[in-house]
């Protein structure tokens, strides 16, 4: 498999851990991929996704204070080995493997590596393009940052139900949890969400698609040390003092000397527009821009806006 | 799929955009031959349409092959996409891929359903009625083809070039039918084969644009995470 060589350029030294534990992951899903065998029409069933994007983001570091947000480019590279089994009829067991690494250029001690199993229970109600669908997942996905406190385990479940309508329009609606166990405690999250989708399909060639929710729980924030210690000082106000002194936070050096990572509670509403040519027939380019306003229990604000580019081809 | 038959020049060219009469050509056998061409409003050859010929006269008897035709799921996708048949034959959908496949038709004439295998040899279908059998993969949504189950020998799929050349016909009238899965409405009209004439008949039609499910794979979309 070639990403395994193409990607062991993304690791910086300091990750050898991730990187054994990625290579290993590699190679099981190189080891289970397509092989010949004696008779040449048998191969096992597998199928993989491999999705790489860029993105420009504005406030990646999640930063209240305007001045302080960071706005940089941040590349994802996923790549998904899949197995459908039959389950009973209308039901199918998808099981999955998969390994993604983030990489931002500038602020390398924010990459991560995630890699995990995830299963999926799909119901279909009936045969046919137009027939509903039900699914249930859980994922349970290690993941190896560069900040120690970062590192752990994020289990995840969903619930989505999707249908199409028409040769053109589908839509789909999910609920799904996440909890990240992660080392130290100011990136021990959890959060569920509320999202739906529509999609349009313009022509064979052209996909448009919208989507939109809101999400409920903790999030990790990061602030400059000087904005930090003025929040904790009491000289943004009380509530913030308050709030702030109570919460788990570190200063980790994020994006940059002295900076502080802190887990808030609040909420946050976004919502996306992805423009998505298709290159082939499994091969697409999602265009996407993304908006979230996230705001925490005293009122402090975390607008986020990411322009993404990306390539996706199913194998 | 409303069905009409063409009496009339005029109703000819209203409803499939032109129409032309080739000259008749002296054959040197008994039976006689007609070949259709098949093209869009602008000329193009069109593919994957059948035409067939339905004796008004005398229907003759129908003899399915013995061996079943094969529709086969390679790189998920059906191979061929429009296959004709006559009623009574058998068609096995053996899959080519390494990922499994749920064959299905919840059409009229046939409704079937051939539960998720993997590679090699699929089930094999008798298609017992006339009529247009919608095919789909219950797990891979954009796959789809169609098979067209016909109460007459004579028919033939359109190549790449347009041109259906049937042979071998019992002289008489015939309703000649003109199908695709693209078409606006059916063609049908009404033909006279000589013993001695071969007939060439150019049949423009109207195709609706191509509505195929995508296939491309969906991204993996946004929201907060």
């Amino acid at each position: 498999m070639t990403c395994h060589l193409k990607l062991s350029h993304f690791f910086p030294t300091p990750l050898t851990r991730a990187r054994s534990t990625f290579a290993l992951i590699v190679a099981t899903i190189a080891g289970m991929g397509p092989v010949p065998a004696r008779a040449d029409t048998f191969r096992l069933p597998i199928s993989a996704r491999m999705e790489a994007s860029t993105t420009w983001a504005e406030n990646l570091s999640r930063t209240s204070a305007v001045a302080n947000r960071v706005n940089t480019l941040r590349q994802q590279t996923n790549f998904t080995a899949t197995v459908l089994t039959p389950i009973a009829t209308g039901f199918s067991l998808i099981t999955e493997l998969a390994a993604g690494y983030e990489l931002v250029p500038r602020y390398a001690r924010t990459n991560a590596l995630n890699a995990g199993p995830r299963a999926l229970l799909r119901y279909k109600f009936g045969l046919g393009a137009y027939t509903p669908v039900l699914s249930a997942e859980g994922a349970f996905i290690r993941r190896e940052a560069r900040l120690p406190g970062d590192n752990g385990w994020i289990a995840s479940g969903a619930l989505r139900l999707s249908q199409r309508f028409t040769e053109s329009w589908r839509a789909s609606l999910t609920g799904d949890w996440s909890q990240h166990y992660a080392a130290h405690s100011a990136f021990d999250v959890r959060s569920h969400r509320l999202l739906g989708t529509v999609t349009y399909d313009l022509n064979s060639v052209w996909q448009l698609t919208y989507g939109r929710g809101r999400l409920w729980g903790d999030f990790t924030a990061n602030a400059a040390g000087t904005v930090w210690a003025k929040a904790v000082g009491g000289q943004l106000g009380t509530a913030i003092q308050n709030y702030y002194s109570s919460v788990a936070s570190e200063t980790n050096d994020s994006y940059g000397s002295g900076w502080v990572s802190y887990r808030v509670t609040g909420r946050s509403d976004f919502w996306w527009l992805e423009l998505s040519p298709a290159l082939g027939r499994n091969t697409s380019l999602p265009l996407r821009y993304e908006s979230s306003t996230t705001v925490n229990r005293v009122g402090i604000e975390y607008p986020q806006h990411l322009w993404t580019a990306g390539i996706l081809h199913r194998f | 799929m409303s069905r009409f038959v063409l009496r009339s020049p005029t109703r000819a060219l209203l409803c499939t955009g032109a129409l032309t009469l080739a000259a008749f050509t002296p054959r040197a056998f008994a039976e006689g031959s007609v070949q259709v061409s098949v093209k869009d409003h602008k000329g193009a050859p069109i593919s994957d349409a059948v035409v067939s010929l339905v004796a008004l006269d005398s229907p003759p008897a129908l003899h399915p092959p013995v061996e079943p035709l094969v529709i086969t799921q390679r790189d998920q996708e059906f191979e061929p996409y429009v296959t004709a048949l006559v009623v009574g034959s058998r068609v096995s959908f053996p899959n080519r891929d390494a990922i499994r496949h749920q064959v299905y038709s919840i059409s009229k004439p046939k409704k079937f359903e051939i539960p998720l295998y993997g590679a090699g040899a699929g089930e094999t279908i008798t298609f017992d009625q006339p009529g247009i059998v919608s095919l789909g993969c219950n797990i891979h949504d954009w796959m789809s083809a169609h098979i067209v189950v016909l109460e007459t020998p004579f028919f033939m799929k359109t190549p790449a070039d347009g041109l259906a050349a049937l042979a071998s016909l019992p002289p008489g009238r015939y309703r000649l039918d003109v199908w695709h899965p693209r078409l606006f409405t059916d063609v049908q009209r009404e033909v006279v084969i000589s013993a001695t004439d071969s007939a060439t008949q150019t049949i423009a039609v109207t195709l609706k644009p191509d509505r195929r499910l995508r296939r491309a794979p969906d991204g993996a979309g946004g929201g907060y995470k």
